[in-house]
């Protein structure tokens, strides 16, 4: 009993990473984990460690064929619905929740499959790919950037309607720092293709979301995002289609 | 600028992390073809636990729906940086059923009757059937850690982590008291903390 009294803290914590993760951990105590899990990152830490050391464990357990009928239903689930016009205020920065993405998902599958598809006189393979969205959860942006020719692309898909004295600026929010730092001003027509430069290369590379914002023209006089949002998205890398393209 | 990663993979094929990398990008931009393949790729891999832990096929399917639902909706919050993709997977699926176990005792439930057999051979042979199948390149660390530990934390940590049995079930199965139960997987877990950290 006095052996408990002279755990520090970081051994309490390593001790409950260890049964949440194990699995002992049940009930009110492990969702209370979770919850503390949400606000202290040593823990999240501790978890990690422990998912890393038993994920041998876990990759032992023979594959056990599901039903068949299962994927239909996850297909089902996930399906997009029909948007309804409210939209519903979220706070930035939560994980994409999957709702339902409407018309507008067809707008979006339609310009990410010309963009990504290979065209019989120049295939494009993109290397870093972000779909922004608007408060509502609506994709309303596609940002595609290839790294070797430093070429970005943004298409929006949905018009902003822009005061005539106001301007698109897009921004990228570091991975390292957290930082948000400007890619520059956004053309207003549909879509826009630009040549980064070697540093703009690099805050893509690094980013882990990009932002547009709406600012004043010429764009935001300090420096970081003053305006309103109009949409935001992770940015993830995609390897090159094509196999014959050697990235030089 | 080159990219050596390329030109080494046109040597080998990419291994399973890496594919799942992958589609896991593009389920973060809701590329549902990516999450059609990473279902073909790891949903028998990720039942094979889901199973053992729900005891039961019917109950394990639910939990793997709930398990790739969850997949494409968070898959822009997977961080390559921080976890392999199986790593984060098993995770989500072994929450997944955790959270499905909260309001059962193995007791209530109808079980698989060749999962059950699996776990009797836990309980009464003193080693999982599973040590087996711990890989001999990634988990030749864990097994050793593993094994030197006492038999009877052995049976503890296998029937949690495998088969979803709270402390008071291993210790109604291996006919302990609960108390005893709860300081081998302290001990057991400690332990293997040493070792793999060496």
């Amino acid at each position: 009993m006095s052996r408990a009294l002279r755990y520090t803290q970081q051994e309490l914590q390593q001790h409950l990473a260890r049964t949440y993760v194990v699995g002992t951990l049940r009930g009110p105590a492990r969702r209370r984990f979770e919850h503390l899990m949400i606000e202290l990152p040593e823990l999240r830490q501790h978890v990690q460690r422990w998912q890393d050391h038993l994920q041998p464990l876990a990759d032992a357990a023979p594959a056990e064929t599901p039903d068949p009928s299962l994927w239909k239903a996850i297909e089902t689930q996930i399906a997009p619905r029909e948007q309804t016009a409210k939209s519903t205020s979220r706070p930035w920065g939560l994980p994409f929740l999957g709702r339902g993405l409407g018309v507008a998902a067809l707008v979006l599958l339609g310009a990410l499959a010309t963009l990504l598809a290979l065209r019989p006189t120049a295939p494009t393979a993109v290397d870093y790919v972000a779909v922004l969205e608007d408060s509502a959860g609506i994709p309303v942006a596609v940002a595609t950037t290839k790294i070797s020719t430093q070429l970005l692309k943004v298409s929006i898909l949905r018009d902003p309607e822009l005061a005539d004295d106001a301007d698109l600026e897009l921004w990228a929010i570091s991975k390292t720092d957290g930082e948000t730092r400007s890619l520059g001003l956004l053309d207003r027509a549909d879509s826009g293709e630009r040549l980064l430069t070697a540093a703009e290369t690099r805050l893509i590379k690094d980013a882990l979301s990009l932002l547009i914002t709406v600012e004043p023209e010429g764009g935001s006089p300090i420096g970081e995002p003053g305006g309103e949002v109009f949409s935001q998205g992770v940015c993830v890398r995609i390897l090159g289609w094509q196999a014959d393209e050697q990235s030089g | 600028m080159t990219n050596k990663r390329d030109a080494d993979s046109a040597q080998e094929p990419p291994s399973l992390n890496e594919t799942c990398g992958q589609l896991l990008a593009r389920c973060a931009i809701k590329d549902q073809a990516a999450l059609a393949e990473l279902y073909k790729l790891t949903s028998a891999k990720l039942n094979g636990l889901v199973l053992r832990m729900m005891g039961s096929r019917d109950r394990a399917n639910d939990v793997l729906q709930e398990t790739f639902v969850q997949i494409w909706r968070g898959a822009s919050t997977y961080r390559p940086d921080l976890s392999q993709p199986m790593t984060w997977m098993t995770a989500i699926a072994r929450n997944r059923a955790l959270d499905h176990l909260r309001h059962e005792s193995r007791r209530g439930r109808i079980l698989d009757e060749d999962i059950e057999l699996e776990t009797l051979a836990v309980a009464d042979q003193g080693s999982s059937p599973l040590e087996q199948f711990i890989s001999e390149d990634t988990g030749a660390r864990l097994r050793e850690c593993i094994q030197r530990l006492a038999q009877s934390q052995q049976h503890a940590i296998f029937l949690t982590y495998f088969y979803g049995y709270t402390r008071e079930e291993v210790a109604t199965r291996l006919n302990t008291p609960t108390g005893t139960v709860k300081s081998w997987v302290h001990r057991a877990l400690q332990r293997l903390e040493e070792c793999l950290a060496r």
